[in-house]
């Protein structure tokens, strides 16, 4: 019984660390589908979808310098995303 | 007119019992937009924190073009974290705080006094996440109001300006070299060696 609680404990653990990590994963790779509320970016693991939002900025490269718009966006491109503390889209990179 | 106070007091018993029963029952947090009446207190509650006799200061301190590079440096290595080179503040830590993170650049905050926004860089702003950067010296003054300069150069700040503020944010050796790994495969670059990123993966 003892053994059941600890195993137990130990993947409720693991399984707040996955969640707690995945918001803060980069997704690269080139873009399957876009549209006003979320982007499909293509990986070798498989497609990924992003939420976009209203506070998500677009960028060209890798840095914040040089702002980007959403219009930009096209299928085939590559694209990095960096996914915000709620999961959604905070930057969108395109070259 | 008893009878109209004592139904005030219901109203406002009522509302706060319902604001009672709503935060235990679904807690809350800081994704949430403040209300507009937590924004009305904590903008008065900044403008009461000014000291009186720097409420309507000018900046002491010159302008030149030494001043604004000094400050613009030192902005993107102390400020930019949660304001953003461009003061915007949509950082991932400044678009998350609770308030968000001022927009430096927007007329409410230009419309501050010099004395106002050298104050705020000072002492910060209690309940946010402003810290206060002064200690009481005469270089920590300085070097605020030096700011108080940038801060009202951010409407015309220029690319050029932002992309040398990059090379001065404070990123680690790892995030430095994440961020060149990004740019490569931007640009179609097909030997990064930073994996999993070249043929396209999710990495922290």
């Amino acid at each position: 019984m003892k053994r059941r609680l600890l195993l137990l404990s130990l993947t409720a653990l693991l399984t707040i660390n996955v969640f707690a990590h995945a918001g803060h994963k980069h997704v690269a790779g080139t873009i399957a589908a876009f549209s006003a509320t979320e982007i499909v970016v293509k990986t070798d693991a498989g497609n990924t979808t992003v939420p976009l939002s209203a506070s998500t900025r677009y960028y060209h490269g890798s840095g914040t310098s040089h702002e980007a718009k959403p219009e930009e966006l096209r299928s085939g491109m590559r694209v990095v995303v960096h996914p915000g503390a709620n999961g959604r889209a905070a930057e969108v990179h395109i070259p | 007119m008893r009878k109209a106070i004592a139904g005030v007091l219901l109203i406002l018993v009522l509302i706060g019992m319902f604001m009672a029963v709503r935060t235990l029952r679904y807690g809350f947090s800081a994704h949430d937009e403040p209300t507009a009446i937590e924004a009305v207190a904590a903008r008065s509650m900044r403008h009461l924190a000014v000291p009186s006799d720097l409420r309507g200061m000018k900046n002491p301190v010159a302008l030149t073009p030494e001043v604004l590079a000094e400050a613009r440096a030192h902005f993107a290595d102390h400020c930019a974290n949660c304001h953003g080179n461009d003061g915007r503040g949509k950082t991932e830590m400044g678009a998350h705080l609770y308030p968000r993170a001022t927009d430096l650049a927007r007329s409410e905050t230009q419309s501050l006094s010099d004395g106002e926004l050298f104050a705020t860089i000072e002492n910060g702003v209690r309940l946010s996440g402003m810290p206060g950067f002064g200690n009481g010296t005469a270089s920590s003054g300085y070097a605020s109001w030096t700011l108080v300069h940038f801060i009202r150069h951010l409407p015309q700040i220029t690319p050029d300006e932002l992309k040398e503020m990059e090379s001065l944010n404070p990123v680690s050796p790892a995030e430095r070299k994440e961020e060149q790994d990004e740019e490569l495969f931007l640009q179609g670059d097909e030997t990064t060696t930073a994996a999993p990123l070249p043929h396209g993966s999710a990495h922290h």
